[in-house]
């Protein structure tokens, strides 16, 4: 029998929909005067950039757990970095500018956190924030981390290209601008293209970019950016989790205050325990993840890049992904991959 | 929702929400209905999610920015 997560699964895709594409195509519209580059034109093959391998950084828990930044400085890559916008302030406080960062909420006013937010002191609290370790330094002291962030992203803009969704908020639109970012536009793929009534086909009229598909979460995003528009050979995934650890209280999990609602005392019953037998241990998703789980393998096993995940924790394994340490990786990427 | 803004979107589900008021659904839903209702409401993640052999769509041109779909 089904357990009550997996029961909603099949609810997820509306859901998203409903809840994303109204704003999405309002921040469209409103986006429309500034879209002057698009994710075309970072094709390799136009840029000269060399992609043979390119890191795709997302903000699950084992970000800041194992700290990748540390070796990423110490052993050098030797490709882009790609990044969630989530994850770009913990590069840049560790000392590694992404080349790219990603950006595709439609939310107004949690998003722009992620680059700093100029306005957050006259904003009351967030309890989105305050319940959930994102980032420990976010956590800790928000206000104070808030300005080392604007002074961060201001200083280090100017290289950092936004990867950022027709759907992104004029208020992360505005920051990235601000910052001295160069903007490149995608839109969502929203919907069967090849269908009646398409939305992708109205926003590709409307805006004439690129659309590409989500995975409906930020992080899978940077991985199709990487493969399908970087064209990266190997890609390597850290951050990665798609879960949550076995010692992550459910209390502080993305979704919990709605499963809460929904299911009451038995709350507990709507988490999905995975095994990771790379990790030996049992990490666990709420349904959301889960359902993020199983389209980014879905969507891996579509590309031909090799695949490595050295996340070193989370729920991102299978046939596809070679789920591996972050150092030997790098020591092997140095002596060249395939 | 706007009707314009329903796109093509359908998902593997017997039943689609129906377009009743709230007070309307709690009374007259079966419960697999007020399920399906709830999570619809309060679930999702941050943006449209839909799996296509083609990772990029670029209009209707072939190949541009191309993607690595095999």
């Amino acid at each position: 029998m089904e357990n009550l997560g997996t029961q909603l699964l099949k609810y997820l895709p509306q859901a998203t929909f409903d809840r994303s594409a109204e704003s999405a195509l309002a921040n469209a519209r409103e986006n429309l005067p500034y879209i002057k580059h698009t994710v075309a034109e970072l094709d390799p093959k136009k840029t000269g950039q060399n992609t043979d391998l390119a890191m795709v950084m997302a903000s699950g828990p084992s970000l800041h757990r194992k700290n990748p930044a540390e070796l990423v400085v110490k052993h050098g890559l030797g490709g882009p970095l790609v990044v969630a916008e989530s994850a770009m302030g913990y590069c840049l406080r560790n000392g590694l500018v992404p080349d790219y960062v990603v950006t595709v909420d439609p939310d107004h006013d949690r998003i722009v956190r992620w680059f700093g937010d100029p306005e957050l002191e006259q904003k009351e609290e967030d309890e989105y924030f305050l319940r959930q370790e994102l980032d420990p330094a976010m956590q800790k002291n928000g206000l104070s981390w808030n300005r080392t962030l604007i002074d961060l992203v201001n200083e280090h803009g100017p290289k950092i290209k936004a990867i950022i969704c027709t759907s992104a908020s004029s208020s992360v639109r505005t920051r990235c601008i601000d910052s001295g970012m160069e903007l490149y536009w995608w839109n969502p793929m929203f919907d069967d293209y090849e269908l009646p009534n398409s939305l992708s086909r109205q926003i590709y009229e409307l805006t004439k970019a690129p659309c590409m598909v989500t995975g409906g979460n930020v992080g899978t995003s940077a991985f199709v950016f990487t493969a399908a528009i970087l064209k990266a050979k190997n890609v390597v995934l850290t951050g990665m989790d798609l879960g949550y650890p076995p010692d992550h209280p459910i209390t502080e999990t993305q979704y919990y205050p709605e499963l809460l609602d929904m299911f009451d005392d038995r709350v507990a019953e709507a988490f999905i325990p995975i095994y990771n037998p790379h990790l030996h241990e049992t990490w666990y998703a709420d349904p959301t993840y889960y359902w993020f789980r199983e389209g980014f393998l879905e969507l891996a096993s579509m590309t031909s890049c090799n695949l490595y995940n050295c996340s070193e924790g989370g729920t991102l394994f299978g046939p596809r992904v070679n789920f591996m340490k972050l150092e030997p990786f790098l020591k092997k990427a140095r002596r060249g991959l395939p | 929702m706007p009707e314009y803004l329903k796109g093509n979107y359908s998902v593997d589900s017997k039943s689609q929400p129906k377009n009743k008021k709230k007070d309307e659904d709690k009374t007259d839903s079966t419960p697999q209905q007020e399920f399906e209702r709830r999570a619809l409401a309060k679930l999702g993640g941050s943006i449209a999610f839909i799996a296509k052999p083609s990772l990029v769509w670029n209009g209707d041109d072939d190949g541009e920015p191309g993607d690595t779909a095999s």
